[in-house]
């Protein structure tokens, strides 16, 4: 059983090992990652690391199976020769485990000093970590079970284990309680003393009060009467425990093995604590961090802010310039407008001027003058077309005058011969004049119109 | 976020491939981390740690963290090997697989 306790021991103990150096694996990934390098920090987990590894060896080197050892515990480790336990030592290392669940600190500071013997498990200081669970040997059983034994039986055990050449062993409760260290200081100095315990009949075993503890500390009882009757009582426990040697020495594994496990988890805690203020650490740069960003952006914020303000000042300035230029461009606009209405004024009172007023330009004038220069030799011409034809006319009469006068005489002359009358001469002497007289009058007429056109021009 | 490619499906063969790589990456990533806090100790025990040597080891660890997400992306969007290979190429870069 033992063997096994202790296999599965070291197995947790190779576990924890393994779970350790990943952990520290991860601490080194996580300030490679953030490029922050903490050699205290690296160092305290390597140091638990090492303690992990300190147990193991020694458990390794202490005993167990040889296909179990590795590294440099099949060299140191002496041969594990499997000793046959005895009931009432067994009992004894299991009562003495029970007796230092309230006294683990005690023991640590004994085990640090060197002093083995003795050394057991203080379970009671144990954390409830998650890594103190998987340690089902100590609810066992074998160990827990056992453990709590009443007082009785643990004399009965007494009593077999005086036979079987082991010291006997005091309940806890007397040897924990201060109350009873009283008592167990006075009733030592009367009782213990006297039987030896290799002398004590088994059957006259003292109480268990009376018993000195072998593995008891020094500072527990102050009497010197109960520091002889201890000292006394102390003999033959370590002759007892002579004459178990393989039983001793895989106690003194076990308490060292408790010891560094409660060793390991203080680290541990100290471990998570220090993580925890590391994180602490970080959340609160991280918060620095924050409101770092915090203020520059409200400083941005500020500052943009500013740059809109002037933004809109200058919009505002161009809006205000734009539409200052623009009624200015009206004002110009409408300037020159007034401007050429004026001057269209001003011409047509001059051309009104001009066309009424009696002073003509030259130019005027002789475009004007022009116009009658060709009206005049217009009408001159048609003045001398008229005379000309008159003048034809007149022609055409005088010569169709001579030409009745031609007749006429021809017509006479024919006439006069048939028929001679008075009447016939006179009629064409009457045709004669008239005609005469209308050439006379036409010829006036004529010399009348020319008179006057010369006049004209 | 899907990658968008479409028309190609991640087969059952490529989902197993997949699971078994990731699973062999983390065995991996595991014994690096031992094999770190082991190479920690020991610089711990000569008094003085190279951090160079360690930032080393955990470049390593930071690669296989990388893959490890890459691989676990095509699964969760059911890539196909090729377009995991595409996607490690567009996205790692100069990064290479452990």
């Amino acid at each position: 059983m033992r063997k096994r306790a202790l296999k599965k021991r070291r197995e947790e103990l190779r576990e924890l090992l393994a779970d350790r150096r990943e952990a520290l694996g991860e601490l080194v990934l996580g300030m490679h990652v953030q490029g922050v390098w903490d050699d205290g920090l690296l160092a305290r987990g390597a140091a638990e690391v090492r303690e992990v590894e300190d147990g193991l060896d020694e458990l390794e080197a202490g005993g167990g199976p040889p296909e179990d050892r590795e590294g440099t515990a099949d060299t140191e480790a002496p041969p594990a020769t499997p000793v046959p336990m005895p009931e009432a030592t067994e009992e004894e290392l299991k009562t003495e485990v029970v007796e230092e669940k309230d006294k683990g600190r005690r023991w640590r500071r004994k085990s640090k000093k060197g002093d083995d013997e003795g050394d057991a498990p203080a379970e009671s200081d144990r954390p409830p970590t998650t890594e103190s669970g998987p340690h089902p040997e100590f609810e066992t059983a074998e160990h827990t079970t056992e453990h709590r034994l009443p007082p009785a039986p643990v004399g009965e055990a007494v009593t077999e284990s005086a036979a079987g050449e082991t010291a006997p062993e005091p309940p806890n409760e007397l040897a924990a309680e201060p109350a009873s260290k009283q008592t167990a200081a006075d009733t030592p100095s009367e009782k213990v003393t006297e039987p030896a315990p290799e002398e004590t009949p088994p059957k006259s075993a003292p109480e268990p009060a009376d018993r000195p503890a072998p593995t008891k500390p020094p500072a527990v009882v102050a009497d010197p009467g109960a520091d002889a009757a201890r000292e006394s009582g102390a003999q033959p426990a370590k002759a007892g425990r002579a004459g178990a040697p393989g039983s001793s020495r895989l106690d003194d594994l076990e308490a060292r093995l408790e010891r560094e496990e409660r060793e390991a988890r203080t680290g541990v805690e100290a471990a998570k604590a220090s993580v925890g203020a590391d994180s602490g650490t970080e959340v609160a740069s991280l918060i620095e961090t924050l409101k770092k960003d915090r203020e520059g952006l409200e400083q941005a914020l500020g500052a943009a802010s500013v740059r809109l303000a002037d933004a809109d000042r200058r919009a505002g300035e161009a809006s205000e310039k734009a539409t200052r230029l623009e009624v200015e461009n009206r004002e110009a606009a409408a300037r020159w407008v007034r401007e050429q209405a004026a001057e269209i004024e001003a011409d047509a009172a001059v051309a009104a001027e001009l066309s009424e007023g009696p002073q003509a330009t030259p130019a005027a004038d002789a475009g004007r003058l022009r116009e009658l220069e060709g009206e005049v030799s217009s009408l001159r011409s048609q003045l001398d077309d008229e005379r000309r034809e008159k003048v034809r006319a007149i022609e055409a009469a005088e010569a169709r005058l001579r030409e009745i006068e031609t007749r006429a005489a021809q017509v006479e002359a024919e006439t006069g011969q048939e028929t001679a009358g008075p009447d016939a001469a006179e009629l064409r002497e009457a045709a004669v004049s008239w005609l005469r007289g209308q050439i006379v009058a036409l010829r006036r007429e004529i010399e009348a119109g020319g008179g006057r056109d010369g006049g004209d021009s | 976020m899907a990658l968008g490619f479409g028309g190609e499906r991640q087969t059952r063969r490529e989902r197993k491939a997949m699971s078994e790589h990731l699973e062999d990456l983390l065995d991996l990533r595991q014994d690096k981390l031992v094999e770190l806090g082991r190479l920690t100790v020991d610089m711990s025990r000569e008094g003085s740690f190279d951090r160079t040597l360690l930032s080393a080891k955990a470049d390593e660890l930071v690669r296989i963290d990388s893959e490890s997400e890459l691989v676990v992306r095509g699964l969760e969007e059911k890539l196909t090997l090729d377009q995991l290979e595409e996607l490690a190429r567009g996205a790692a870069g100069g990064g290479e697989p452990a």
